[in-house]
């Protein structure tokens, strides 16, 4: 900076800018200007001299020039004054020849004039005494020659222009007038010479001036000349020097702008005058904002420089300000101060630098200025805070990571170990450095451990990862899982380092799953809990790392626990166990077994040694098991059984686990409840399967467009179709085509409405049979909708034919019963009137007819009564063993006048033997039989009633040669009110309910009747007893005696 | 002249109290038929003012009586009632359907029942 250019050489727009004190360079250049000054000096002083010069001639030539003008005025005023006299006295003149006083103002104008031009004359002349006088002289004499005229005026006036007054103007006038001219000329004369000696003196001064400035403006041109020949040579030398700085200087800006380094500089006092490019960019102002304008202070944080300041005031025990003085306190001392500021850019923004700030010096070395060289460390220090950062972490990470980290050497001894083995192992950091990793693996898993290790030893780089169970200091183990990474070849590590991770819980968490999984399956398999005990216990075992585990029935009627079943790994002998356990009962609170019976808790025993209330303690100890725990199986009936499980070791099980068995007891308590529930679900399934496939009602499922999805037995045994035929097809298509409208509605309305009441739908059978239905549709909702529709109906085919007839029955009745009133109610209704009062024979005759069908009103009423009685069971029979033959023979005697009346006659054939009968109702339908037969045999005709043996039973048979029954009666003779021939009931005296009586009453025997006719020729009706008991052949024999006839007496 | 009915009915006596109730109450001239066969051949042949109708007759029943009358062109013109036990409000709506002028119920009063007849057939009153 020491040689940087003059300011005034930069370009306006250069970034950089400097105005340093002059330089050596400069210094030279100075040498030639005395020389030069000197021809400027004295140039200027002739031209000053010469200035002066004219000046004062110029001066004098003014005033001589004035004074001839004042001279000529005055000879001008003088000239102009004798000719306005004269004008006057012309006038005047004129006037006294005219008399006109036209004239006399023009005279008087004139006179005022010349008195002003006297005046003016003596004003213009007052520094000059002599023309004073003649003035004064002459306005005497003027005014002399005023009078003179005034008085030959008014003379004229007064007169008229008389000889005296002429003469006065050639006399006195003409005298007064050449006197003032006299007095003119004189003053003339001497104005005249004033004037040529004033000429004279001015011409004189002129050559004068002339003459200096001449010699005066060579003089100058010749120092000028000198001067201008030393300044060109100077100039060019200057040009030389110039355009080598601007070189130099045009590098030192590359070079400054280039910079990566922001750097300005100051003056001594602070306010900078140079801004390189670079503290532009990083500083975000323009020089042009800078240079002459701030100090690098605006550059910083007030704070921090506050507490630089008073760093530096301690520093150097006396005040520093906080202020430039406070950056460059340093750097003043000659040393080149270096100092990390936040530094504040012009938009507030700030950054991190690092500042090094030095003085620079002149050849005397007083400080001239500093420059300030500032170097952006934001990234650097962000990459120092980021590694500080890092490096943090990974301590934090290694201190408080729950994952023990250490490092073990090519031996496998513990190198490193970080803290968390304290938590994990429960060990201090000290008591494992040196040790062998393995002495910390259970005995079990170092196999493994240690083959892990030497596979290790075989490639760098990390291992799969590898659980083992890990000793702590109290001897439990955590199961942990460890990654190792081979850094055996790292320079600084040169280890195998290892990430522990307590995986206990989750292993915990694992095992209980297993185990829960593993009871699970079993129980899914299992009928019931006894068959699945044993794998149970294997699955406990086997998951939970216990060598031996038993199970105890509760047994409520003992109210003890019974052994059930035990397991073990191989290698043990159980006989001695088995014998003993076999034979023990445990009771409530007994040993371990009975306290968790008691608690409904698992519990356990650490060690059995030390356990006093132990049952079985020789037997278990002999076969080296240490700890036992149990745990209850619970139902809703409380605690049904009790699980064991035994170690050979001595181990402490945690509440975790404890927690978990009774989870697995909680867990195949639940099996159990749930398998009573399926159990009872199963059974009330298998009910209603039943009750749905056994029911008369006819069930079927559809789904929403008809299809049918399930139908139950009623169905193919209403229709006649096979399940799998109704299963293929449409609900719609079961119905008769003129039905399916109807089906299509109701199955419309029933998926709009989610039911329907009250459907009566008819159904076409295979055989083309139309079955009538009641019933209901409900549908089932899922996701989407309706799913699928129930159906149940009712075959009301049977019903309705029944209501059918039993409406034709009353029908039917009412007309048989109204029948015979109307009779009685038409005879008696004519009798009462008094229609008849005149008429006793009709009269007679109409109560003949009342009292006819009266009688027969009251036979109709018995036969229904009596029909309904044995039909609905209200009479109870009195069956008793009967003379077979006596019945008939009775039956027979007591239709015998009948018979006699009607001229028939009765033929009996009885077999021998007990009939097992109601005697009364036996004989009622006998008669019945006898009667009708009676009452249609022609007259001379014969009714043969015989009775034989037919299988176990008594077959009676009442013949008759009458008009028969055509063949389409046959069927229909013994219902109600069925008769060959309606006028039979009137006619016949019938009511037409005999037969169906008779029917009745033999149905009621468990008996048989029917009838054989041909039309025509006769009827026989045969009337089948179930129980008869033959006499001894010989009398069944002489019973059967053909041709014999057996009258009533 | 007074008026004749064919009284039809298979039960003798309420065919005997009909006609003795028609002949001393009201005067009409009655003619009895047993059967509806008998019927027809006496209302063609007599040309009756009016039938009394019994419904339930063995072979041929009311109905099948009044259809066949109708049929026949001698006797379609004559009024037809039928007199019957059947009297539920179904059976007599049918009865009435099939072109009979009136239905009487059995049993019937002997006194009124001429002036029933007149009064469903439009005649003056007995």
């Amino acid at each position: 900076m020491g040689n940087s250019a003059p300011a005034h050489n930069m370009p306006s727009d250069t970034p950089f800018s400097d105005s340093t004190t002059a330089s050596p360079v400069e210094r030279r250049i100075g040498a030639f200007r005395p020389a030069v000054t000197l021809a400027f000096l004295t140039a200027m002083a002739i031209v000053v001299f010469m200035v002066v010069l004219s000046y004062r001639t110029t001066a004098s030539l003014v005033v001589t020039n004035s004074w001839l003008n004042h001279t000529q005025d005055v000879l001008k005023n003088l000239d102009e004054l004798e000719s306005r006299i004269q004008t006057a006295e012309s006038v005047q003149g004129r006037y006294l020849i005219t008399g006109n006083e036209v004239f006399l103002a023009t005279y008087e104008q004139e006179l005022r004039a010349s008195r002003e031009l006297q005046e003016h004359l003596l004003a213009l002349t007052s520094d000059n005494a002599v023309e004073q006088a003649r003035l004064h002289e002459l306005r005497r004499l003027m005014e002399g020659k005023i009078e003179h005229m005034n008085a030959t005026v008014a003379q004229r006036r007064s007169q008229g222009l008389t000889p005296a007054v002429e003469e006065r103007i050639a006399t006195e006038g003409k005298r007064r007038m050449e006197m003032i001219k006299a007095k003119i000329a004189e003053i003339v004369l001497t104005e005249q010479q004033l004037l040529s000696d004033r000429a004279a003196e001015q011409r004189r001064a002129a050559e004068r001036s002339l003459r200096s400035i001449l010699v005066g403006g060579a003089l100058a041109l010749l120092f000028l000349a000198v001067a201008g020949i030393v300044l060109q040579r100077d100039i060019r030398r200057r040009l030389a020097i110039e355009r080598m700085l601007q070189r130099t200087t045009a590098l030192q800006r590359a070079i400054l702008n280039s910079a990566n380094y922001a750097i300005f500089s100051t003056g001594p006092g602070g306010t900078i005058v140079s801004f390189n490019a670079a503290a532009e960019q990083l500083l975000g102002y323009h020089s042009s904002e800078v240079v002459g304008r701030l100090t690098p202070v605006s550059f910083h944080d007030a704070e921090e420089l506050n507490a630089h300041a008073e760093q530096l005031s301690r520093f150097f025990a006396e005040t520093v300000a906080p202020a430039f003085d406070a950056l460059i306190a340093k750097a003043r001392l000659g040393t080149t101060d270096e100092t990390e500021w936040n530094f504040i850019r012009r938009d507030g923004s700030r950054f991190s630098g690092l500042l090094s700030t030095s003085a620079m010096h002149d050849e005397e070395g007083a400080v001239t200025g500093y420059v300030f060289i500032v170097h952006d460390i934001t990234r650097r220090k962000e990459a120092e805070r980021a590694k500080e950062q890092t490096e943090r972490r990974f301590r934090a990470l290694l201190q408080n990571s729950s994952d023990m980290v250490c490092v073990i050497d090519a031996t496998g001894r513990l190198q490193y170990i970080s803290p968390a083995v304290e938590r994990l192992l429960d060990f201090a950091v000290q008591e494992l450095i040196g040790r062998e990793i393995f002495d910390l693996v259970h005995p079990a898993d170092t196999e493994m451990a240690r083959e892990g290790f030497y596979n290790l030893g075989l490639e760098s780089g990390p291992t799969h990862r590898q659980e083992m169970r890990l000793r702590k200091s109290n001897g439990d183990y955590i199961t942990a899982e460890v990654v190792a990474n081979n850094l055996l070849d790292d320079p600084v590590l040169h280890g195998i380092v290892l990430n522990v991770r307590d995986i206990s819980e989750r292993t915990r968490a694992r095992a209980l799953l297993e185990v829960q999984n593993a009871v699970a399956r079993v129980l899914a398999d299992a009928v019931d809990l006894t068959q699945s005990i044993p794998e149970i216990l294997q699955a406990l075992c086997v998951n939970l790392d216990w060598e031996l585990s038993e199970f105890w029935n509760v047994e409520a009627e003992q109210n003890a626990l019974v052994f059930n079943f035990a397991w073990s790994l191989p290698g043990f002998d159980l006989r001695a166990y088995l014998d003993i356990s076999e034979k023990t009962r445990i009771h409530r609170g007994e040993g371990l077994a009975g306290r968790v019976w008691k608690s409904a808790t698992a519990m356990q025993v650490s060690d059995i040694s030390h356990e006093e209330n132990f049952v079985r303690r020789g037997e278990v100890e002999a076969l080296s098991l240490r700890a036992a725990v149990g745990f209850p199986i619970q139902s809703r009936e409380g605690v049904i059984g009790i699980f064991t499980l035994f170690s050979l070791r001595s181990r402490h099980v945690d509440e975790h686990l404890l927690g978990m068995l009774n989870t697995v007891g909680a867990q195949i308590g639940q099996f159990i409840a749930r398998k009573r529930a399926e159990q009872e679900i199963s059974e009330n399934e298998d009910r209603y399967h039943y009750l749905f496939e056994n029911t008369a009602d006819l069930i079927l499922t559809f789904a929403p467009d008809g299809t049918i999805l399930h139908v139950n037995a009623a169905w193919p045994q209403a229709l006649g179709y096979s399940r799998e035929e109704l299963m293929k097809g449409l609900i719609f298509d079961l119905v008769p085509p003129d039905q399916r409208d109807a089906c299509q509605s109701a199955v419309e309305q029933a998926l709009a409405a989610g039911s329907l009441d009250n459907v009566e739908l008819s159904f076409r059978s295979k055989e083309g049979h139309l079955i009538l239905v009641e019933g209901s549709i409900n549908c089932r909702y899922g996701i989407a909708g309706v799913e699928y529709c129930n159906a149940i109906f009712q075959d009301v085919t049977k019903r309705r034919e029944v209501d059918r007839m039993k409406n034709e029955f009353i029908s039917v009745v009412s007309h048989e019963l109204r029948t015979p009133l109307t009779s009685i109610r038409g005879s008696l209704g004519l009798l009462a009137g008094g229609a008849l009062r005149r008429d006793p024979d009709k009269a007679e005759r109409m109560l003949d007819i009342a009292l006819k069908n009266t009688e027969r009103l009251v036979r109709l009423i018995n036969d229904i009564l009596d029909i309904e009685k044995i039909e609905s069971g209200k009479i109870s029979l009195d069956i008793q063993p009967l003379d077979a033959a006596d019945l008939i023979v009775q039956a027979s005697a007591t239709m015998h006048a009948m018979a006699e009346a009607n001229g028939v006659q009765l033929e009996v054939r009885p077999a021998r033997g007990t009939v097992y009968a109601d005697r009364d109702r036996m004989m009622q339908t006998l008669t019945n039989l006898l009667s009708n037969a009676i009452k249609f045999s022609p007259k001379d005709s014969r009714i043969s009633v015989i009775s034989e043996r037919r299988g176990a039973g008594l077959l009676m048979r009442v013949r008759d040669q009458g008009r028969g029954i055509p063949s389409n009666k046959l069927q229909t003779i013994f219902e109600r009110f069925q008769q060959v021939d309606a006028s039979d009931s009137r006619d016949k005296g019938g009511t037409g309910l005999g037969l169906a009586i008779c029917r009745s009453i033999v149905q009621q025997h468990g008996g048989a009747i029917w009838v054989d006719s041909i039309e025509g020729k006769g009827s026989e009706f045969f009337v089948l007893l179930p129980r008869f008991q033959p006499e001894s052949s010989a009398s069944e024999a002489k019973v059967a005696e053909p041709g014999k006839s057996v009258l009533p007496s | 002249m007074s008026k004749r009915i064919l009284i039809v009915d298979d039960e003798d006596d309420i065919r005997e109290v009909a006609a003795l109730s028609l002949e001393t109450v009201a005067g009409y001239q009655v003619l009895s038929a047993r059967s509806g066969r008998d019927a027809l051949g006496i209302a063609a042949a007599e040309h009756p003012d009016a039938i009394l109708l019994d419904v339930m007759m063995p072979d041929m029943d009311g109905p099948t009586t009044l259809q066949k009358l109708q049929a026949q062109a001698s006797t379609a013109d004559i009024p037809v009632v039928f007199l019957t036990a059947k009297v539920q409000p179904s059976e007599r709506a049918r009865f009435a359907s099939l072109g009979a002028a009136a239905v009487l119920p059995k049993p019937f009063d002997p006194l009124t029942l001429a002036a029933e007849l007149a009064a469903a057939l439009g005649w003056p009153t007995p």
